[in-house]
């Protein structure tokens, strides 16, 4: 009868599981020479993320081959007319799946221990521990998969959901994931652990798994199979209305809760503190002398956030934690990141000489909207008047004829120089990458300048407080926020001026300022510069590049990072800066070599003292053949 | 009375519940070797939980089960491997062929014989190398039943097999099972909603009725117990019996003064219609099935056969019923409630 079975399941399976297995095989190889060309420092880190990812898609498969298809086609009565018991029916599908799996993990163990044979050294415990964790996390990981099978159309919803409680137990509590049963198997010492048994993981991972199995035969056998037949049949229009509102329910429970859960409190031991209305700034200093000039910033941060959250009425806003940080440029701050803590923690080097406080007031008015509308102003489509308005509102004292203002303006006219059109207000990141960061800051400002000159200061104060609200709340009302208010509904509803307009006139006078300031425009240099990727070896490659300005600086910055697999946004802390002396190193080569197929991010940059900022040849994104 | 030497499969106060609703109340069965029983009922009668009962899908609340004189609660895989049978929906594995999927079933069946199940996929002209998913409804039900009988089970179970199938199929596949069980003297359960595929070719049959049976016997028998007696009253006895006066007794039964009590209840002498008619009848052992007086002027009445010839009178006739009339008589709603 088991024969018979396990021939049924192999024949009717074959094909699917065949392709499902090869295309896993795949990308396991794809994982070894990832792994290859990294420095993950183990090969059994290859293991580890196919536990993690293709095994995890594998068990999917396989179960739902196995329980949903059998249940959905209704196919199980069949079995059940036959002289086999249901529990004997169950118990072949689920060894027949956990074999199959286990058999394609053993292939990739044993192809990793062959692998590892030269460079490791084996010894039994060592592989036997590491045979105990993969097989244990696969095992609980399979009858998971397996029992939610018989759970038949609430079995998708069933991982969402908890997938959803999942992130919430570890977002409102302190409950960590990874040192909790099989997740724990496959914690950072996966790979590595050559002595220590995880005997806690294992048996929890065991306690689960068996569990899992004792739910499988109940869900099989309950009322003689008839509630996994019910579940099996497909949702009805109702309930699958029924599902999306209890899904989006959920979700946008668990985000409330996340906004209302308290969050321990940060604080700087020994730090200056400066309060102002509800505003509240500390800055640490770490030497006794310099306190005075810690209170003198911490008193004009507290001063001027205060008077942001009139101008813009925010309700609330965190606490603003500064770190004088000496190995720092003068002009690059640092965001520092408070796990489950409420605040804004930033690095900066204010006791250089080179240090502008107005400067690094624009930036961190920028990081306090963005952190306080949890990521909402800083969308794309919207972002130029995030970048815009924090240079506005840092100069909003300055006059026409200020030096400020006056270089600012000189930014925005090189930028329009740089070309400038409403798909680049529309693609704002594509525009920075393409005249930096400064420049386009610039231009945005300029933007918010000329409506606040054409349709008044209050209409412009109107249009930057819709567009900056920090009073929607960050969760799915968030989405629904945006989509009620586009760019230029709020431009129309709080200007009366149609955006189209507006950026007739935003682009006018920027051609305008561009022509008046043509003279000092003729002074700012010409960048170019190209890189080129040296072949070492068939996987090893170096950087080389060339750079050219006219009229030639005195020093310039090549500017580079390694890009992940998905593009975003580079933070400025992963950037590495060499900086050269234009005289003699205009071509040069980076000391570090590179895995073929890696993508580099870069550009050049001269410091141009007429514009008090960087500008660069452009970012460029290439990979490296 | 049945002997237990000759009785293949027994059920004793075999009771089902789906909630609160009693599906299958206290049943008793009795099918002899070799006989072709019918188990008729309604859609909804509790036929197929008894037939899933019989066959271990679905353990019973109360009662027991004894086939092949083993005798348990439940049916074991051991006895189900000596049972064919034909369920109401077909639910094969699509990309199976008819061969295929026999030598997947064989694999479940000591007994199987491969030779018998090719000769039975000839017989009943199923192409061998056809997939299930492919063959009509009709081609199913015949490959369902050539798979329940390639390992020549002693008792073959078919739960409504000819639901569905055109009117010649039904004949065909009725016939195919009649020959097999006489010539393979092999006991066959089946049930039917349908009286006239019962009719010819069971030997016995048991009417279910909101999970009650209520016949167990012969058709002939049966057929003797049932009879409609139709009134045509004349305008006297119907004025007479507007105004409460006396009428002859209109059964003109002869006197019995040990079981016809005088009927003077006034609820019932007040009755309007066939009143008294219908009290005499109960009084005389008759059981009323069916009351259709106001419409049709007869009755369905249940009886002793040797009484029948006991009715008289002018204005009375007794009719023979056919096997539906009979069925409908035993699981139709009254019509008054109707």
């Amino acid at each position: 009868m088991t024969r018979a079975l396990v021939i049924k399941e192999l024949r009717q399976h074959w094909l699917a599981f065949l392709l499902s297995m090869g295309l896993c095989g795949l990308g396991t190889l794809l994982l070894v020479l990832v792994v290859a060309s990294g420095d993950a420092g183990s090969w059994f880190e290859v293991l580890k993320q196919y536990l993690q990812t293709f095994y995890v898609i594998l068990a999917l498969v396989v179960c739902n081959r196995l329980v949903v298809r059998e249940y959905q086609s209704k196919t199980q009565l069949f079995l059940e007319v036959l002289p086999v018991s249901r529990v004997r029916m169950v118990v072949v599908k689920y060894m027949f799946g956990l074999l199959l799996l286990l058999t394609m993990l053993t292939f990739v163990f044993a192809g990793l221990v062959l692998l590892s044979i030269r460079s490791e050294q084996m010894t039994t415990r060592f592989l036997l521990i590491l045979a105990a964790s993969a097989y244990a996390y696969a095992w609980c990981v399979y009858s998971f998969f397996f029992l939610m099978g018989f759970f038949g159309r609430y079995r998708i919803p069933i991982y969402l959901l908890s997938l959803m409680g999942a992130v919430c137990v570890s977002t409102l509590t302190n409950f960590e994931w990874s040192r909790f049963g099989p997740f724990a198997l496959l914690n950072d010492r996966f790979g590595f652990e050559r002595v220590i048994w995880p005997t806690e993981a294992l048996q929890a991972s065991a306690g689960i798994a068996v569990t899992f199995v004792c739910l499988t035969l109940v869900m099989s056998l309950l009322r003689e199979g008839g509630i996994a037949a019910l579940l099996a049949e497909r949702m009805s229009h109702r309930e699958k209305v029924f599902v999306t509102v209890l899904l989006i329910g959920v979700s946008s429970g668990v985000t409330a809760l996340d906004e209302r859960v308290a969050k321990q409190p940060f604080d700087l031991p020994g730090s200056v503190v400066a309060r102002v209305d509800d505003v509240t700034v500390k800055v640490s200093v770490g030497t006794a002398s310099h306190k005075e000039r810690a209170r003198r910033l911490a008193r004009a941060l507290a001063t001027d956030i205060a008077a942001l959250q009139k101008y813009l009425q925010i309700p609330e806003l965190p606490t603003v934690f500064v770190v004088q940080r000496g190995d720092l440029d003068a002009n690059r701050y640092e965001r520092g990141v408070l796990d489950g803590a409420e605040g804004l923690l930033v690095r900066a080097n204010f006791l250089s000489e080179a240090w502008q406080r107005r400067r690094f007031q624009a930036w961190l008015v920028r990081e306090l909207l963005i952190l306080s509308s949890g990521e909402r102003v800083s969308h794309e489509s919207n972002r130029w008047v995030l970048d815009g308005f924090a240079l506005y509102w840092t100069c909003r004292d300055a006059n026409s004829q200020s030096l400020d203002f006056q270089t600012l303006e000189l930014r925005a006219a090189y930028g329009s120089q740089r070309g400038f059109s409403a798909e680049d207000a529309a693609t704002w990141l594509t525009y920075c990458d393409r005249v930096g960061a400064d420049i386009a800051s610039a231009v945005a400002w300029y933007g918010l300048i000329s409506l606040q000159r054409v349709q008044g200061e209050p209409a412009c104060r109107a249009f930057v407080q819709s567009m900056l609200d920090c009073g929607v709340p960050s969760d799915i009302r968030a989405v629904w926020h945006e989509w009620q208010n586009p760019l230029s509904t709020v431009m129309l509803r709080e200007t009366k001026l149609s955006y189209d307009d507006f950026f007739r006139m935003w682009s006018g006078r920027l051609a305008a300022v561009e022509r008046q300031r043509a003279r000092d425009l003729a002074g700012v240099p010409q960048l170019t510069g190209t890189v080129d990727f040296d072949r070492i070896s068939v996987l090893t490659r170096t950087v080389r590049f060339a750079f050219k300005c006219d009229p030639p600086p005195r020093r310039f910055t090549f500017l580079h990072a390694e890009l992940g697999p998905i593009d975003d946004e580079v933070p400025v802390s992963d950037l590495r800066r060499e900086e050269l002396n234009y005289g003699n190193e205009r071509t040069g080569d980076l000391p570090q070599t590179y895995a073929r197929g890696t993508r580099l991010y870069w550009t050049f940059a001269v410091w141009v003292e007429q514009l008090e900022c960087e500008i660069i040849s452009g970012w460029k994104r290439q990979e490296m053949r | 009375m049945n002997t237990t030497s000759d009785v293949l499969l027994r059920t004793e106060n075999l009771s089902l519940s789906y909630g609160r609703l009693r599906a299958v109340n206290r049943l008793d069965l009795a099918i002899r070797e070799g006989e072709i029983y019918g188990f008729l009922g309604r859609n909804g009668a509790g036929k197929t939980s008894t037939i899933r009962m019989l066959m271990g899908l679905i353990r019973p609340d109360g009662g027991r089960v004894e086939l092949l004189r083993h005798p348990g609660r439940r049916i074991g895989t051991k006895q189900k491997q000596r049972i064919g049978y034909v369920s109401q929906e077909q639910h094969f594995y699509p990309w199976m062929t008819c061969q295929a999927l026999g030598n997947f079933v064989s694999g479940f069946y000591p007994t199987w014989d491969q030779s018998e199940f090719n000769r039975l996929l000839r017989v009943l002209d199923l192409p061998p190398r056809r997939k299930a998913g492919h063959l009509s409804g009709g081609m199913q039900v015949k490959l369902a039943l050539a798979l329940a009988l390639a390992y020549r089970p002693p008792i073959l179970i078919l739960d409504e097999p000819t639901a569905g199938l055109d009117p010649l199929a039904r004949r065909e596949f009725l016939d195919i099972i009649d020959r097999q069980a006489r010539s393979q003297n092999r006991t066959t359960f089946f049930s039917s909603h349908l009286i006239d595929e019962v009719e010819r070719i069971a030997d016995r049959v048991g009417i279910l009725h909101k999970g009650e049976l209520c016949y167990d016997g012969d058709i002939s028998t049966l057929q003797a117990s049932i009879r409609r007696v139709c009134y045509s009253a004349s305008p006297e006895e119907s004025a007479a019996e507007a105004t409460h006066e006396p009428v002859n007794d209109p059964l003109d039964l002869e006197p019995d003064d040990s079981t016809h009590e005088p009927v003077n209840d006034p609820q019932t002498d007040d009755r309007p219609g066939p009143a008294r008619f219908i009290a005499d009848a109960q009084a005389r052992g008759f059981t009323v099935l069916r009351d259709d007086f106001a419409e049709e002027s007869s009755l369905i009445l249940r009886g002793d056969p040797a009484d029948w010839d006991r009715l008289s009178g002018d204005d009375w006739s007794v009719h023979q019923l056919s096997l539906e009339d009979i069925f409908i008589s035993l699981t139709g709603e009254e019509r008054s409630q109707i």
